[in-house]
């Protein structure tokens, strides 16, 4: 069980007006980071709201690994003060997130640490990271059999033998 | 074992899943009850499918203002009323004086051979519109002349593209060639966008078939003499330049062919055996082979007469004689089989006797 840590505002350092965020971590390691960076997450933005409200800041409990954490906040490093539609509450949804070079060199790491990622991303409400993790995973599962996506997907056949030979679905039978 | 993508919540899923084109969200689908469930119960992805199944593309959003739903809803009545001509819906067509059989078919537009009395030579071209009552569209038709229409062959026409387009075979003793032309459909003039093919090719006339995909014109080419094999051309009808060449397999005829965005397909007549045909199918694709194996899909009851392309025996519903008739592909992915039911040719019949196959390869693509 981490201890939680509350920040005081004095310990601030003088860069810029952003005031520093403790995150704690499933593994129990405690990671600093500038509030602004983190801006991107509406999860974050929502704790920071509450701090206001109420005028106590304390640390913020993440049920991830700081190793998948340390990832979320590189990214959100690299996009930091960046604009992305994706992650505007305000704007209509895209249809579609566009690709972003950077990401897909990003994002070029195993299945489980997409799969972490993409979870991480969810909790975060960090709408963009979600949107490129889909598509990276979308290009993993893309052109192959259903065999081999379940193989990718770790799921399981759970259908019975008379409904998988049903032509229950269109272009399958 | 890794952990699980169900593990993700329905939203994140779906993100994944409309990331995906239509091949795999199908397979995606076959994997299990979850993702079964959530494709089924996507109004987007559903409508994902079902343009892929009837062959077409989403419209150009903001243009107008159907939703999801709404755009769904309409392609499954458009679906539903396919379906419902395939064995019923023969359509009497009103007979055109002077016209011979329709010698090509592009969605709902026919062309037929109009010989005029004087001179016997000269013929024309007669653009024929189908009628719908769905859509509210009456039977209309007009022609203009096609010199020596008698002598063409390889019919191909493109409504929405405005194209004909036919080759010309040059009796000659000597050398017999062909040229392709290509022409506006309402008019009969030179297309605009046409380059040139000023390509004499010796063939025989043995080598028929022509097809339009978008940019793309597909040319079966078989020289003179050589016997068994013949040439796929594909060619940019706008630039003429050659975009791929496939070679057809030995001993059999190629007839009817039709080009997608995947694939050539073809009926292919097995060798001296005339009376079995299966379907051949070429991918497109640069990596593939340019002698893949011949991917079969064998018609039952097939009859084939050297003269007239192609006998069909009628639906299985019905038992009358065989008829008369030929082999289309449309642009919407249908096989279309035009026949003529009485043999004074006073009415022609259309019938769709099927889309079946189309879904078939799609669902099972050549490797």
């Amino acid at each position: 069980m981490p201890t939680i840590v509350s920040v005081d505002d004095s310990t601030v350092p003088g860069e810029g007006s952003s005031r520093l965020l403790l995150l704690v971590s499933s593994d129990n390691k405690h990671i600093v980071v500038e509030e602004d960076i983190m801006s991107r997450s509406r999860f974050i933005s929502k704790q920071v709201e509450g701090f206001e409200a109420t005028s106590q800041r304390h640390a913020i409990l993440l049920p991830f690994s700081s190793f998948v954490l340390n990832k979320v906040i590189e990214y959100c490093s690299h996009y930091r003060g960046y604009y992305l539609l994706e992650d505007d509450p305000d704007a209509a949804p895209p249809g579609r997130s566009p690709v972003r070079e950077w990401d897909q060199e990003f994002l070029d790491v195993d299945r489980n640490m997409l799969l972490r990622i993409i979870k991480a991303a969810h909790y975060l409400e960090i709408k963009s990271l979600v949107g490129s993790c889909a598509r990276a995973i979308a290009d993993m599962i893309r052109g192959k059999t259903t065999e081999e996506m379940r193989e990718i997907l770790g799921v399981e056949n759970d259908f019975t033998p008379e409904e998988e030979h049903s032509p229950s679905s269109k272009c399958t039978g | 074992m890794s952990p699980s993508l169900l593990l993700l919540p329905n939203e994140t899923l779906l993100e994944i899943l409309e990331a995906l084109g239509c091949r795999d969200i199908l397979a995606c689908q076959a994997t299990c009850r979850r993702l079964w469930t959530l494709i089924t119960d996507s109004i987007l992805l559903q409508y994902e499918i079902e343009l892929f199944a009837c062959g077409m593309l989403d419209g150009a959003r903001g243009l107008h203002t159907l939703d999801v739903q709404d755009r769904l809803d309409r392609l499954k009545r458009h679906s539903v009323a396919w379906e419902q001509l395939r064995w019923s819906g023969c359509v009497p067509l009103p007979h055109l004086v002077g016209c011979g059989t329709p010698v090509a078919v592009s969605r709902d537009v026919l062309v037929l051979p109009h010989a005029k009395p004087m001179p016997i030579m000269v013929s024309a071209a007669c653009v024929q519109q189908v009628p719908s009552q769905l859509r509210g569209i009456d039977e209309y038709h007009s022609s203009y002349a096609i010199p020596e229409f008698s002598l063409v062959y390889a019919v191909q026409i493109d409504t929405a593209q405005d194209l004909i387009t036919f080759r010309r075979y040059n009796i000659n003793p000597l050398i017999s060639t062909n040229r392709i032309h290509m022409c506006s459909l309402m008019t009969g003039e030179a297309h605009p966008l046409a380059y040139t093919l000023d390509v004499m090719d010796t063939v025989t006339p043995e080598a028929r078939g022509n097809d339009i995909y978008g940019d793309l014109l597909l040319e079966v080419v078989r020289t003179r003499g050589t016997t068994g094999t013949a040439r796929l051309v594909l060619r940019n009808w706008k630039t003429g330049l050659i975009e791929a060449e496939r070679m057809a397999p030995q001993a059999c005829l190629l007839r009817s062919i039709f080009l997608d965005e995947w694939h050539i397909l073809s009926l292919m007549l097995n060798g001296n055996d005339k009376y079995t045909a299966s379907l051949w199918v070429a991918s497109l694709s640069p990596a593939s082979n340019t002698h893949a194996a011949p991917y079969v899909f064998s018609f039952p009851e097939f009859l084939h007469d050297y003269v007239d392309g192609a006998y069909l025996y009628a639906s299985p519903l019905e038992t009358a004689t065989p008829r008369h008739g030929c082999f289309y592909s449309d642009p919407t992915d249908r096989l279309i089989l035009i026949y003529v039911s009485d043999f004074r040719r006073e009415r022609f019949f259309i019938d769709i006797p099927t889309c079946t196959f189309q879904r078939y390869i799609k669902a099972h693509p050549p490797m």
